[in-house]
């Protein structure tokens, strides 16, 4: 699979799903905007349908937005803000028409307005150098619509003046939505250098790890070679203790081998080719806060998995149920289905009655 | 399994560090296209009337000095809340020196000013103010153009929608927010904390099959020679190998195999061979040997051990006490080849099966992202072929 993007809602899907609120807010305020602005200022209006159609592109770049942003389509992809950006432009577009020639004042276009409001939450789901790109397009065909209009304002200002009112709103939404993407990373790495996992953690847990090793083998074994050690001799008895405690450390360390970590979470799992060992980090982390989180308390749901290998892929379905008849809540799993959308390649959710159904799949 | 302890959620710390740097930018940057309206209008013909707006706008934008600062006092949130209405007041009635009566008042540059002190002045106090100030610093900016311009030139009061729009977003932006807040920190902690998990899980996972290779290649070679070995005196090389392991577990890192790397690849390579030789294994060693001097000492040294395993199941299974060792590699991978015309065998009929193989040839493997193959048939010899990264 390609590697995620470099994006707010790849590393914190909760941030993902705040942001996909923002998204619908602002799309509605864009459409509201739109609107009030239309009404209020309809004398300059010149064609009616151009301005219909023009709220009407407005109005389907919000219900886009916010229906890709949605946890559950998550990730939102380059080819979703084009479409979005491509939309609100198009829109500001027959907002211009719609007054060519008979309109006196620009600070009334709702056109970049809306631009600004529909992309209120793009800077979580994008890379900060996308979004300063978008930003540009933006900013010189909204700033190129106003000089083309400029010859019928009433004010008396150069041209550049009616391009920088208008692009006003759309580049400092850009900015600042490029400022939140770079400020998030920078922030999380800081943080995440502060907490410092790194060489701590592996020396905390090789310590672990070596003395229960030590403590399961000071008990009996190497006292036992030690003393065979010292005495310099071996009996029948010796070796017979020597065949037990080998018999008895190999089936430790078989079980040992075959531990996986999915033991580790409140699941029934199907997994006969032990296909969960060849999960990333970052799609064992995805698949434990699923399961995690369905099964908490709150929820209280129970959880089943199967994982099924294929030649070169291996397709999981994971069963979430409420045993009481009570449906799943969507909205408390939604940050942990994005990261699973963001870290399998392919992933599809299934709602029956009281039944989650996520399937997914990932290399072999 | 214990999760890291952490001071606070990572996300969550992130997300609010993004959303306040945000708001701050665009409020700059709005002020920033004030002045550049107000210059391409007024410059040119008064050069001094747009300096004071220059200062009026650095005012409205001042509260962005307590960015930097963790714990702001109310005193000092009241001080540049003072300062930021002030520049209000000097931008607008600067911006507003050429409106007469009748003349439609707030103008554009004064409703720029405008929004951007609702957004500034909500942003800097973005993790206390309650929802209830946006709407208040909103209504300042109606007062002070009232106030200031309408009433003194008999202007005609205009409502400022662009601020209206201004204020609106960030009512929406603080109610999501807030209404998002509980459930989000809970998931943003119980994230933060699943992620430290795994990547303990990931680290102890690695370290517990190295503890079991080794414990294989040591405790349970000794144990697996001690049963077998007749009753009477220990033989000298069964007495020196029993001395190493017990040595080498007395020490604070035989989990990190630290002592492994002191050779150079080359001489620890031969040394494998020559240990087997001493066991009783004819080796025969051939291809490209000088490859493995240009692998990382801690790739050799773990690659070397389960070379050295491959060729200790050879004396143990196969029946045959000759065994041949073929380096290979690519500018990408250096593979070595153990193999054997022995009795071979089939796929583990049990569990306890060819744990040997399991936990000190495909665990060391797989820890250096490399892969060990093996092909076998019962009567006709096994081949396993490691191969590991060749990169230094």
């Amino acid at each position: 699979m390609s590697a995620p993007e470099h994006t707010v809602q790849v590393l914190s899907p909760v941030s993902g799903v705040i942001a996909h609120r923002v998204a619908i807010g602002g799309g509605a305020l864009g459409i509201l905007a739109g609107i009030v602005l239309s009404v209020s200022h309809m004398d300059e209006i010149s064609s009616a349908p151009l301005a219909i159609i023009g709220l009407s592109l407005v109005s389907v770049a919000a219900v886009y937005m916010g229906m890709a942003a949605s946890p559950y389509r998550a990730p939102f992809r380059r080819r979703d803000h084009a479409i979005v950006a491509l939309l609100v432009l198009v829109a500001a577009g027959f907002d211009a028409a719609s007054q060519l020639g008979t309109n006196e004042v620009l600070r009334d276009d709702w056109g970049p307005v809306s631009i600004a409001l529909v992309l209120l939450g793009i800077g979580f789901f994008r890379p900060t150098h996308e979004l300063l790109i978008c930003t540009a397009i933006c900013c010189l065909t909204v700033g190129a619509i106003a000089v083309v209009e400029s010859a019928s304002f009433a004010f008396p200002a150069p041209p550049i003046t009616f391009a920088i009112v208008a692009i006003t709103p759309v580049l400092a939404m850009g900015l600042s939505t490029a400022v939140l993407s770079s400020a998030f990373f920078r922030s999380y790495e800081r943080s995440a250098q502060a907490a410092a996992a790194g060489p701590e953690l592996r020396a905390a847990v090789e310590s672990a790890v070596r003395s229960r090793r030590l403590e399961a083998l000071g008990d009996e074994v190497i006292p036992f070679l030690s003393s065979v050690l010292e005495s310099g001799t071996i009996s029948e008895k010796d070796s017979l203790r020597a065949r037990r405690l080998a018999s008895e450390l190999r089936a430790v360390t078989v079980a040992q081998l075959d531990a996986s970590w999915i033991d580790e979470i409140d699941i029934d799992v199907d997994d006969p080719s032990r296909a969960a060992e060849k999960m990333s980090g970052e799609q064992r982390s995805a698949i434990r806060g699923l399961v995690q989180s369905a099964t908490d308390p709150d929820l209280a749901a129970t959880a089943s998995m199967r994982l099924v290998a294929h030649d070169r892929s291996v397709v999981g379905t994971l069963r979430l149920e409420r045993q009481d008849g009570e449906r799943l809540d969507r909205g408390e799993l939604a940050p942990y289905i994005a990261m699973v959308r963001t870290f399998f390649p392919t992933v599809r959710t299934e709602v029956r009655g009281t039944t989650l159904r996520v399937i997914f799949a990932y290399d072999a | 399994m214990t999760a890291v302890p952490l001071e606070e959620a990572l996300e969550r710390r992130a997300a609010a560090d993004a959303v306040g740097a945000a708001v701050a930018a665009w409020s700059v940057v709005m002020l920033a296209l004030t002045m550049a309206t107000v210059a391409t209008i007024a410059l040119p013909d008064r050069p001094s009337a747009a300096l004071v707006a220059l200062v009026g706008a650095a005012l409205i934008a001042s509260p962005v000095l307590m960015l930097p600062i963790p714990a702001r006092a109310i005193w000092v949130r009241v001080l540049f809340a003072a300062t930021s209405i002030l520049g209000l007041v000097v931008f607008t009635v600067v911006c507003s020196s050429g409106v007469h009566a009748g003349d439609p008042a707030p103008g554009y540059a004064v409703t720029l000013g405008s929004a951007a002190f609702v957004a500034i002045n909500t942003s800097v106090t973005w993790r206390t103010t309650t929802i209830f100030a946006i709407p208040a610093l909103y209504a300042v900016t109606i007062v002070v153009p009232i106030v200031f311009v309408v009433v003194p030139a008999h202007a005609q009061w205009v409502f400022d929608l662009f601020t209206a729009i201004t204020a609106a977003t960030l009512v929406v932006i603080v109610v999501v927010l807030r209404a998002s807040r509980k459930r989000a920190q809970a998931a943003f902690d119980a994230m933060t904390q699943i992620r430290a998990s795994v990547e303990r899980g990931a680290q102890q996972d690695q370290l517990e099959a190295r503890a079991s290779a080794i414990v294989h290649d040591t405790v349970l070679n000794e144990l697996a020679v001690l049963a077998t070995t007749p009753p009477g005196q220990l033989r000298p090389e069964v007495r020196r190998q029993l001395e190493s392991t017990l040595s080498q577990l007395s020490r604070e890192d035989w989990l990190l195999g630290a002592s492994a790397s002191a050779k150079p690849a080359h001489s620890a390579f031969d040394a494998v061979i020559e240990r087997c030789r001493l066991r009783g294994l004819e080796v025969t060693v051939s291809g490209e040997r000088e490859l493995v001097t240009a692998l990382a000492p801690d790739v050799a040294s773990q690659l070397f051990l389960a070379v050295e395993q491959c060729l200790a199941n050879v004396l143990k299974h196969s029946g045959r006490t000759e065994a041949e060792v073929v380096v290979l590699g690519s500018p990408d991978e250096v593979s070595i080849m153990v193999i054997d015309d022995g009795v071979g065998f089939t796929e583990p009929s049990e569990p306890g099966d060819r744990i040997g193989l399991r936990a000190s040839v495909r665990a060391r493997l797989e820890e250096l992202g490399g892969t060990a193959q093996v092909w076998s048939t019962p009567g006709a010899g096994t081949s396993v072929v490691l191969t590991v990264p060749a990169v230094a």
